[in-house]
């Protein structure tokens, strides 16, 4: 070997050790998120090993933040706040997993693999995107965990671990209740909640405190979440049986396709293709993706407006400092976790859990003053595309409210909105670069919202809306709620109903004599029965003056900005709340619309889209009452503060069931063992053995019949056969199966009239079927008759 | 894992509390919700059905055999007795033992049953299947 040979050798050697370190190093920078996939996989098998119920948990954390912790710092984009940046993580990783999963399911079967979603290819898929984030955070030398952790201190996860155990009793109380039917620690746990959000807002006024009010109000909220989601033997709710069946089917199927019925539920990618995923790669029942997966999302959703809420927002940068914490606290607990949309409602209805939860994260970001706006843009067109495939009915309003926001900032910043026509082209110049919604994010809107579900999925979630719309018009002035009738009236609606449905019915002869007799439905009892009335009136008062809080907080916004301060307010927010105030007023009055998209449903999407105007508001309020010297008085500031807090006491206690507990009403599922929501929305084990008795054993075109309680569970497993939700003996084919739910075996039955508004409630007709049909299964409470 | 500013000890700490409680999640709830009296398990229920569900309407001819299917979801091995009658009259009766989450079919002799409805009951509970006998 010649001495140039020796030399070029030592070099090389160099040159690869320096590679070697180079690559050593860059690689050190993932470290983190390298060990905590290989910490997952390795934590997962141990407690796979130990039979641990918990098996799916490393792998559902992991999955729920890591692939959103790297697009946010593939895109550098990072909210201010530690529980921000997980909301944004969390979110995105829906995203992404939705994607993936869509995406799989259209290109697998082209390339050879019938069924894209099943655990082999889908370990195969995520083995892969773990492989490119660590080579995306070399890259770009961003660490993804580190993006989002960094700064988090132990402190602070002592204070979020102490805060957990608030869910510990709410697991307890509905594990009690389901089981036993004694609801003391549900209600003892319910209570704990309030008081501990309560306490937040006293122990969070003072601007500088260190309260852990994150994790108290997520902890706060996931438990009251859970205390609804676990209640019976299944999941509770109506939708939620249909979205179950969808994921069910999803998941068994291997494959999500566009359904070939144009089923809106089926055409969404969060009921179908993310559940299935989940329940494929980390082995998580699909059951618990509904009980518990969907809460702990859901209870991100405060979490966010929080974020968004406790620091100045976007474009505000002279005059003002932070809200009070407490302050801001309160005004999450009042307009959003007091809703009764998020108390008892959007539990049980996971498409829109998941798309406000989205909704809520497109707005931290656009009024997150930290985010470059090109960043916060991209994320915000990102969410609005995912959304049309999270949920139609919010991908179609957002679309909207996006363009009522648009053509609000365009009026400002044109100088249409207060400013002296000599002073328009100085306002425009500082106005123009001050405002993120454009008309780009705009079209996206429409284009994902329109073009998912119009153009792709095809499905018909518009057209039952439309149509009524087009025929009845708004209905502004007409009822929304059902009507509740005796059975002897609601007979004789029957008689009109049955001229056409005698077309397909063979009825027994002599049906049309059974006489319908009215049955006393189920209902808790009172502590304080006397406060009922004044009690209601002063629900009725807080819950109506909170509109008036909210249109005061937006004409309070016009005010600032038709001042032509741009750097005091916000356009975007004006936007935006203008949009959604002038929706959810719409959707409350509407008669007609109503009956597809309740007003409590709206009203929390208008919550979220003002909460941050009101809280810009109130705090002003106050630091203006502080400086007023009359209210400057220890007294009248006490009394006065002190008003607002049991304004906001009388929203929560009533919006978790208490209030129904204190003065008598219908008390929700999570706080009653027997009462009216029981009846209609808990499903019991034999209910769910029945529903697949039915699905396995009676096929198309066969016919079920149940009443409306026994037609829930139905929804959860359905089968090829076609389904009628009457059992009033006239309206019953001779040929059905007829399937009796508890709730019917033990003497109560429900029908609703065709047009959906009138309800009556009975005794169950039993003696008839036992007279006319025979028992071809039966547990003892349930019966199916054939 | 990711990065948490505060001393390697509290660090350590945190990483043994988290683990304490996975790991010790099952015996921990368990004890809880024996305290409590609570459950998230199934409940319990046993169910009778007919084995050809169109039976029902077909009927079948007394003296032949009815084929039921009785399951067992009481989250143990039950004996189970059960007897057919037919207007108060005892036509047959009979013990099965089930396993648990398991099912066995049985034929239920109808010798000595006329024209009409015959059921088909387990003893002691509220389950139950009915048969239309047609003529032999």
């Amino acid at each position: 070997m010649s001495f140039g040979d020796t030399t070029a050798i030592d070099s090389m050697r160099r040159r690869l050790e320096s590679i070697g370190r180079s690559l050593l190093d860059n690689w050190r920078k993932v470290i983190p998120t390298g060990l905590w996939l290989v910490g997952t996989l390795l934590l997962s098998l141990a407690l796979a090993l130990c039979h641990s119920p918990l098996v799916p948990l490393p792998g559902v954390v992991a999955i729920l933040l890591i692939p959103g912790a790297s697009v946010m710092s593939t895109l550098r984009a990072r909210p201010s706040s530690t529980p921000g940046r997980l909301v944004l993580a969390v979110c995105l990783s829906m995203v992404v997993v939705m994607v993936v999963g869509g995406v799989a399911s259209l290109v697998g079967p082209v390339l050879g693999v019938a069924q894209p979603l099943d655990a082999l290819p889908q370990s195969l898929i995520w083995f892969a995107i773990a492989l490119a984030v660590l080579i995306i955070g070399v890259q770009k030398q961003d660490d993804p965990a580190t993006w989002i952790f960094e700064g988090v201190r132990a402190s602070q996860v002592y204070g979020a671990l102490a805060c957990g155990f608030l869910v510990v009793p709410a697991l307890l109380g509905v594990a009690q209740l389901n089981y036993s039917g004694d609801n003391h620690l549900a209600v003892c746990s319910t209570v704990l909640d309030v008081a501990v959000l309560l306490v937040g807002i006293v122990g969070g006024w003072r601007r500088n405190n260190r309260w852990p009010l994150n994790a108290i109000l997520y902890a706060a909220s996931l438990s009251l979440l859970l205390s609804t989601s676990l209640r019976g033997a299944h999941l509770y709710g109506w939708d939620i049986q249909q979205e179950f069946g969808d994921a069910w089917n999803t998941a068994h199927a291997g494959v999500w396709a566009i359904p070939a019925n144009h089923d809106p539920y089926a055409s969404m990618l969060s009921l179908t293709v993310l559940p299935a995923i989940l329940h494929s790669l980390v082995k998580l029942r699909l059951l618990a993706f509904f009980q518990l997966v969907v809460p702990a999302i859901l209870a991100l959703l405060p979490l966010a407006v929080f974020s968004t809420i406790r620091v100045v927002p976007r474009w505000i940068t002279s005059g003002r400092s932070a809200p009070r914490p407490g302050l801001a606290f309160a005004v999450v607990v009042g307009v959003i976790v007091s809703s009764v949309a998020f108390s008892s409602e959007l539990v049980s209805i996971t498409r829109q859990a998941m798309a406000l939860t989205l909704v809520t994260s497109l707005v931290m970001v656009l009024f997150d003053r930290t985010m470059l706006k090109r960043q916060s843009q991209v994320i915000i067109g990102i969410f609005l595309v995912a959304i049309s495939f999270t949920h139609y009915t919010t991908s179609y309003l957002l679309a909207v409210i996006f363009l009522c926001a648009w053509c609000v900032s365009i009026f400002w910043s044109r100088g249409w909105l207060g400013t002296p026509r000599a002073k328009r082209k100085e306002h425009e110049y500082h106005a123009r670069s001050r405002k993120i919604i454009n008309v780009i994010l705009v079209l996206v809107a429409f284009a994902a919202a329109f073009g998912w579900n119009l153009g792709i999925t095809r499905n018909y979630a518009l057209s039952a809306p439309s149509s009524a719309v087009t025929t009845k018009g708004a209905g502004l002035a007409a009822a929304s709620n059902s009507v509740f009738l005796t059975p002897e009236k609601f007979e004789r609606i029957l008689v009109g109903e049955l001229e056409q449905t005698a077309r397909w019915i063979v009825p027994i002869r002599g049906a049309g004599a059974v006489r319908l007799e009215s049955a006393p439905e189920p209902s808790s009892p009172a502590l304080v029965p006397s406060l009922s009335s004044s009690w209601n009136e002063i629900v009725l008062y807080a819950q109506e003056s909170l509109w008036i809080v909210l249109g005061i907080a937006l004409l309070y916004g016009l005010f600032r900005l038709g001042r032509r301060r741009s750097y005091q307010y916000s356009a975007d927010m004006v936007g935006l709340a203008v949009a959604g105030l002038m929706i959810g007023g719409f959707l409350r009055f509407s008669g007609t619309l109503a009956a597809y998209y309740n007003p409590e449903r709206a009203a929390i999407f208008t919550a979220i889209l003002l909460a941050a105007p009101v809280t810009l508001f109130l705090d002003d309020t106050v630091t203006f009452l502080y400086r007023v010297s009359p209210i400057r008085n220890r007294r009248v500031s006490l009394v006065s503060l002190g008003a607002g807090f049991a304004f906001v006491a009388v929203l929560v206690v009533q919006a978790t069931g208490l209030g129904a507990l204190l003065v008598g009403g219908q008390a929700p599922g999570s706080l009653s063992a027997h009462d009216v929501n029981v009846d209609d929305f808990t499903v019991s084990t034999p209910e769910l053995a029945t529903a697949d008795w039915l699905r396995n054993k009676v096929i198309y075109p066969n016919i079920v019949q149940s009443d409306l309680y026994g037609h829930l569970v139905l929804l959860s497993a359905p089968g090829s056969y076609s389904l009628q939700d009457q059992i009033v003996p006239p309206e019953v084919d001779k040929g059905s199966y007829i399937y009796l739910s508890s709730v019917n075996l033990a003497g109560l039955s429900q029908a609703e009239a065709d047009n959906g508004v009138y309800l009556a409630s009975y005794r169950s007709t039993i003696r008839f079927f036992n007279q006319h049909f025979y028992v071809v299964y039966s547990t003892g409470a349930t019966r199916v008759y054939h | 894992m990711p990065r948490i500013v505060g001393a390697r000890s509290s660090k350590l700490l945190l990483s043994l509390i988290a683990l304490a409680l996975l790991f010790g999640f099952t015996p921990i709830s368990r004890q809880l919700l024996k305290d409590v009296n609570g459950s998230f398990s199934p409940s319990p229920f046993t169910s009778l059905s007919l084995v050809v569900s169109s039976d029902a309407t077909s009927g079948i001819r007394a003296g032949a055999l009815v084929p039921v299917k009785l399951t067992n979801h009481m989250g143990r091995t039950e004996t189970y007795h059960w007897n057919a009658t037919q207007k108060g009259l005892l036509i047959s009766l009979g013990e099965n033992t089930v396993d648990n989450n398991r099912a066995v079919t049985i034929l239920v002799p109808s010798q000595g049953a006329t024209a009409g409805k015959m059921s088909i009951s387990l003893v002691g509970v509220n389950v139950f299947v009915t048969v239309p006998m047609l003529k032999s």
